[in-house]
């Protein structure tokens, strides 16, 4: 049986366009072939409003997790919640300095509508049929003011971004997959993220050091 | 000039203009040096190096957003400025300023075409020009051709030194020649697509197609700039300093777009041996910078670098030290017999405490808090008549009210 694995948009947006030769196929083809897939129906809704920007003629709706969320994303999300908000860097040892900040969630806004319900399928999933979920998504957004909230509550799983998607075929594909087309598909996916550039080049230099580490244990 | 401080008389403090902008003045004309002297330091020393021996250097500056990289590059642009630092015994100096392209899909061209409208096309013309007429056409030829390894790009930059007469045949370009067909083809051929029978005009068998070829021409090109002489004499060389500021948006180049990019410095590195000087400019916050700038270069080009300055935030006194050279590169002539402090309009005091206030001490921050407590203390008509000062309680409200705006 294969791993949950829970997609939001713009994951499916970013692997898409990655047109880098990985393990002779592409990130976005080893996505649908190594784990099974699925998402709410307001996901299946972004995907169809941006279809011409993901790749494939898959029949997206088939992998709407049936259900009705809008309780669940009430009781999670209806009221004041804590999220931790970057400060500047600390002048001593030049760290970032993240603060908490309450904020109340607008649920009629459409914004991280689709994650919100996302957690609400990973939480169906859990308490359903699968004991653990992976959960892929690379808005950072999001997935500080909803997604690390319900996980750091419920183990019930792992959040991914797609960069940790593609330590994880790395590791587990070695045999497969060089470390030059693994660092390629990084730094692609890496330059898709809006960051500023010295956010953007730190995450990367982590993920470089990861593969590289992996690659001297993993021969 | 921002809006605001236009409107502001600071000649009523002994101020011909506002000395601290927020951003680095575009005309190389209008930069000036104050303070820095170990930054300034590090700098002559890479130039010391430039204007004496005929090696290719690589230098890698980082630091801070606001640190002053761009503004180094602005200053460095005037010839004046960088041989102020160091006695040249080079023929002389070709320095080029770009950014890095911000349309990684069309990096390689528009790096190309940057450099070579920087240096300017009649420019390299007479630069050819001036090959032919030392070497021969023929051993021009040939020469070109084997810097560039390929007949048809070293025949393309040979042209360039060529204009067609009325009757057909090529004769030497003159600096005189008015502009003609013959000119607006070779622009055509380096900067664009060329048509079968533009090529056929111009005697070539075919265009420039690829990243490699733009790459191949520029070192071609660069190294006509530099002088066919013999490398250790460097009376008969000019040095090519390329200056790229913000590598940091490297970041956001796909691996499509990356790896050709970097890899046509390197081979740009690698094609000009000698008299090249390439300056990197990479904003990094980071404390793991030398990861990041790794990340950011590849190792390809990491490995290149002969040289790395690092635009490090001023201690106190070396702010202090900053302001007061910056006031002084300013003040109108009714300044000198005042007597006045040195720090004026602040007293000694008042600066002091403003530039340890400050978080961060970039130079961008420090002109942005100076230039906002001067224009704050004219406002309030504290400073601006009868030789009046900004005193320590006025910066110590000042930075007060401040701080609570911000909250």
């Amino acid at each position: 049986m294969k791993n949950l694995c829970i997609v939001d948009t713009c994951s499916l947006m970013n692997l898409s366009k990655i047109d880098v030769r990985f393990g002779n196929s592409t990130i976005y083809k080893w996505l649908w072939a190594e784990f099974e897939i699925c998402y709410s129906s307001v996901v299946f809704e972004e995907i169809s409003r941006h279809r011409n920007q993901i790749e494939g003629r898959k029949n997206f709706q088939s992998y709407v997790r049936p259900g009705h969320f809008s309780d669940c994303e009430k009781r999670f999300f209806g009221h004041a919640l804590t999220r931790m908000v970057e400060n500047k860097r600390c002048l001593q040892c030049h760290q970032i300095v993240v603060r908490p900040e309450s904020f109340t969630p607008d649920l009629d806004s459409d914004d991280d509508r689709g994650e919100r319900h996302n957690c609400c399928v990973a939480l169906d999933a859990f308490k359903t049929s699968h004991q653990q979920v992976i959960f892929l998504t690379d808005d950072f957004k999001a997935m500080k003011d909803y997604v690390n909230q319900l996980f750091d509550t419920i183990p019930m799983g792992v959040i991914w971004t797609s960069l940790d998607f593609v330590v994880y075929l790395f590791a587990r594909y070695r045999n497969r997959i060089s470390l030059d087309e693994t660092i390629n598909v990084l730094r692609s996916i890496n330059a898709q993220n809006n960051q500023d550039s010295s956010k953007a080049t730190t995450r990367l230099t982590k993920y470089l050091e990861r593969v590289a580490k992996i690659d001297r244990i993993i021969s | 000039m921002d809006p605001i401080s236009s409107t502001i008389n600071w000649n009523s403090v002994f101020l011909k203009q506002n000395p601290f902008p927020s951003t680095p003045p575009k005309n190389p004309e209008a930069a000036v040096w104050a303070g820095f002297s170990s930054l300034r330091g590090q700098l002559k020393s890479v130039f010391d190096e430039a204007l004496s021996t005929d090696r290719t250097q690589v230098v890698l500056n980082w630091g801070e957003y606001g640190s002053g990289k761009t503004h180094a590059a602005t200053y460095y642009q005037l010839q004046s400025n960088f041989v102020l630092e160091s006695k040249s015994l080079l023929r002389d100096l070709e320095i080029i300023y770009i950014q890095t392209p911000r349309e990684p899909e069309k990096a390689d061209i528009l790096l190309y075409r940057n450099i070579l409208e920087a240096i300017k096309f009649k420019r390299i013309r007479l630069a050819v020009r001036n090959i032919i007429k030392e070497l021969g056409d023929a051993e021009t030829l040939k020469y070109l051709q084997e810097i560039v390894a390929s007949e048809v790009l070293g025949k393309s930059i040979w042209l360039l030194g060529q204009n067609r007469t009325k009757s057909g045949q090529l004769a030497l370009f003159e600096d005189n020649t008015p502009s003609s067909e013959w000119d607006l083809l070779l622009e055509t051929y380096f900067y664009s697509q060329t048509t079968k029978s533009e090529l056929k005009k111009l005697g070539l068998s075919r265009g420039v197609d690829s990243a490699n070829d733009r790459y191949r021409l520029l070192g071609g090109i660069l190294t006509i700039l530099i002088g066919a002489g013999s490398i250790e004499k460097l009376s008969e060389h000019s040095r090519v300093i390329l200056w790229i500021d913000e590598m940091e948006n490297l970041i956001y180049f796909t691996s499509r777009y990356y790896l050709p990019f970097t890899q046509g410095l390197r081979e740009l590195i690698d094609q000009i041996p000698n008299y090249f000087t390439l300056f990197m400019n990479i904003t990094l916050a980071s404390p793991e910078a030398s990861k990041d700038i790794e990340t950011i270069l590849g190792k390809a080009l990491m490995d290149r670098k002969t040289n790395e300055i690092y635009f490090k935030e001023p201690n106190e006194e070396e702010a202090y030290n900053y302001v007061i050279e910056l006031l002084e590169l300013y003040r109108t002539p009714e300044w000198k017999p005042k007597s006045l402090e040195p720090s004026h309009p602040f007293t000694k005091e008042a600066l002091q405490i403003l530039i340890s206030s400050l978080k961060v001490r970039t130079p961008r921050d420090i002109n942005q808090y100076c230039s906002d407590a001067i224009t704050g203390a004219l406002r309030d008509r504290v400073v601006g008549q009868n030789e009046q000062t900004i005193t320590r309680q006025y910066i110590i409200d000042w930075i007060d009210k401040r701080t609570q705006q911000s909250l």
